[in-house]
């Protein structure tokens, strides 16, 4: 790890352990906790241990800059969640629940403690998303234009229809039926979730924490995209460690993980939250997760990819070979996620109409009257 | 500017730009020649640089970006347009971050100790009155962001050039043949634009905040000489509102710093094309004689 991921990791980790920064040091730390989303939980994490005085004036001029930046959005995302809850409760039959940085700002957990994010998320049962979505219609939330293209792949192939923005508040929605692409054959049974459903007073359900943990690692292990990857290693990172004593989190958390089977991206998550941020996940946990863990073969790789991909990927403090390893992730999450065939054909019809665009300057896959407003 | 760049002192927050773009190089040396270099070892608030471009399209239709430490706020825009690019992401910086001041979309400028707060939207001929006072013995504390103290509401200097556009490029040269100003970046999306140095005596003052004692909505008419129009302080908080970058941010801490702007001060909308009759309205309203 750079000695400045490392910093920063040590800086957001549970422990108080003493750090001294030179000035310079604390402006790189700044920088790159902005660049990874998490400047703002920096300031709850020091402030939480009583070592915020004692960082650089210039940091916390920063951090502080950004604290009143996800207040405010916590804030917006409550209301939001009051107002989405009154639209969606009654076709969505009273099944539905906000899901990642919606559901941890009304779960009021630590982990929502200066998150910040771009879209609300939220799930219903498959059998309601059409009358979901026809009434988010009446109520002004939209999807943007795409092409029909866009709108079959999305129907057809993932777990979410394409977003939804309100017309006057700007907000984006996604609005899923599952948690993962069917497509990928490893979509759980979307009742196991269902059964962990908390009330959030008016503002609607969330899974339990032991829901809303699985759903983050799930989300974070197994697909490919890790632009956001320290952010979302760090909020299972405030999870784990809000209850690392609570044996009944950690019982439900391995029990979903098996049920779901995704036992596996649960040893990665403790595994790398544990390297990264020095967790204290219960040692039972790993020998509960033993059978899940990758083959001594396969875990050096995999460990050579994920503490690369997992870290900040900002200049300052960039891990070496991280593209190599970038890609490698990015390869990964495409294989576990779509069939070869379907992938093939997704991004030869992408690549097609790329060239087409380039060369003729017109979209082909949109038809002259768009029709995806239909739904 | 290239490699390690240069680091600046604005006051409220620092910045360490590069370029290796001549027009970007030369133009800030112009503005920023007498601006205060930042202490080695110490930290710089933001890492900005405007550079090409590296897609195959440089050879056609030559773009650049300015850059935010990792990112790129803005779309490229035509290479012509290289330094006025920096200037405005200079203030999506401040805008975007800056969450420990109320920010308003204005230019302030102050006498004997009193700043007069100037929100309008372009083409009020808000900066073509900002460079008139700044070079006829007002202070310049900005001409483009009121930052104020949501506690104390006293308004802090961001001292940056001023930024003319169209006519009034020749109108300052004009009236001041000492302004030192930029090259002139032709077809921006706010017309032509050019930056004017600000002058000297402002910037020596760059850490001394000023109180707010009036809030005037300038709004420039050849059809009228002066008209003075007394806002009342509902209609003075929406006008303010509406030109806020961070209110929303800022919550009811922006909500009451505001209203307590409005009730302290006189607020005034003005149609003018009498700059001397402006101007000497505007030297009573800080001498407390309107």
């Amino acid at each position: 790890m750079s000695p400045l991921n490392n910093a920063l990791s040590q800086l957001l980790s549970a422990d108080i352990n003493q750090i001294t920064l030179s000035e310079k040091q604390w402006e790189a730390i700044v920088l790159i906790a902005r660049e990874a989303g998490v400047l703002a939980r920096l300031f709850y994490v020091l402030s939480k241990k009583g070592q915020f005085t004692s960082s650089s004036e210039y940091a916390q001029k920063h951090m502080n800059a950004a604290r009143l930046y996800a207040e405010r959005q916590a804030q917006q995302v409550r209301y939001e969640c009051l107002m989405l809850t009154k639209v969606v409760a009654q076709p969505a039959k009273g099944k539905f629940a906000f899901l990642k940085g919606a559901a941890y700002v009304l779960s009021e957990n630590d982990v929502a403690l200066g998150r910040t994010f771009s879209d609300i998320d939220l799930v219903v049962s498959k059998e309601d998303i059409r009358e979901v979505e026809k009434k988010l219609n009446v109520y002004a939330w939209f999807a943007d234009e795409t092409s029909d293209y866009d709108q079959q792949y999305y129907r057809t192939w993932t777990h979410e229809i394409p977003p939804l923005r309100h017309a006057v508040r700007r907000t984006v929605l996604d609005l899923h039926h599952n948690i993962v692409p069917p497509i990928s054959g490893r979509a759980p049974d979307m009742e196991i979730l269902w059964e962990t459903v908390t009330k959030r007073g008016d503002f609607g359900y969330t899974f339990s924490a032991a829901g809303m943990a699985l759903h983050s690692l799930i989300h974070l292990f197994f697909q490919e995209d890790f632009s956001n990857s320290y952010r979302d290693l760090s909020d299972l990172n405030m999870m784990f460690s809000q209850h690392s004593a609570d044996p009944v989190f950690w019982q439900d958390l391995v029990q979903l993980a098996s049920d779901t089977d995704f036992a596996r991206e649960l040893y990665f998550a403790c595994r790398y939250t544990t390297k990264i941020f020095n967790t204290s996940v219960p040692e039972s946990v790993f020998q509960k997760l033993n059978e899940a863990k990758p083959s001594a073969l396969k875990l050096p790789i995999l460990d050579w990819i994920f503490e690369r991909v997992l870290l900040p990927h900002h200049s300052l403090s960039r891990e070496r070979y991280l593209s190599l390893a970038t890609f490698m992730a990015l390869v990964r999450g495409h294989w576990l996620k779509m069939p070869l065939h379907i992938l093939l054909y997704h991004t030869g019809a992408k690549l097609i109409h790329g060239i087409n665009f380039l060369v003729t300057g017109r979209d082909r896959l949109k038809s002259p009257q768009n029709k995806s407003q239909e739904g | 500017m290239a490699g390690d760049g240069i680091a600046i002192e604005l006051g409220i927050a620092s910045f360490l730009v590069r370029s290796t773009l001549t027009p970007v190089v030369r133009n800030f040396y112009t503005l920023y020649g007498d601006h205060q270099l930042v202490e080695q070892g110490k930290p710089v608030d933001f890492h900005v640089k405007v550079r090409s471009t590296s897609t195959l399209r440089k050879w056609l239709h030559p773009q650049i970006e300015f850059i935010c430490d990792q990112h790129s706020p803005f779309l490229p825009l035509p290479k012509s347009q290289a330094y006025p690019v920096l200037e405005w992401g200079m203030n999506w910086c401040i805008a975007s971050h800056c969450h420990n001041y109320l920010l308003i979309h204005a230019a302030v400028l102050a006498k004997d100790g009193k700043a007069i707060v100037f929100p309008a939207p372009p083409g009020s001929g808000k900066s073509t009155l900002t460079g008139y006072l700044a070079h006829t013995g007002w202070r310049l504390l900005s001409d483009e962001m009121a930052v104020i103290d949501t506690k104390t509401l006293q308004v802090f200097p961001f001292i940056r050039p001023i930024c003319l556009k169209n006519n009034s490029i020749d109108l300052i040269q004009q009236w001041f043949p000492q302004a030192i100003v930029s090259d002139v970046a032709r077809d921006t999306s706010k017309g032509d634009v050019a930056h004017v140095k600000p002058p000297l005596d402002s910037l020596a003052n760059m850490y001394e905040p000023a109180d707010i004692c009036a809030v005037v909505f300038p709004k420039y008419d050849a059809a009228v000489e002066l008209d003075i129009y007394t806002l009342d302080k509902c209609s003075a908080f929406l006008a303010l509102t509406e030109n806020g970058f961070n209110n929303n941010v800022l919550a009811e801490d922006g909500f009451t710093a505001l209203t307590r702007i409005v009730e302290q001060a006189n607020n005034y909308e003005l149609a003018y094309s009498n700059m001397a009759e402006l101007v000497s309205f505007l030297n009573d309203e800080v001498k407390g004689e309107n």
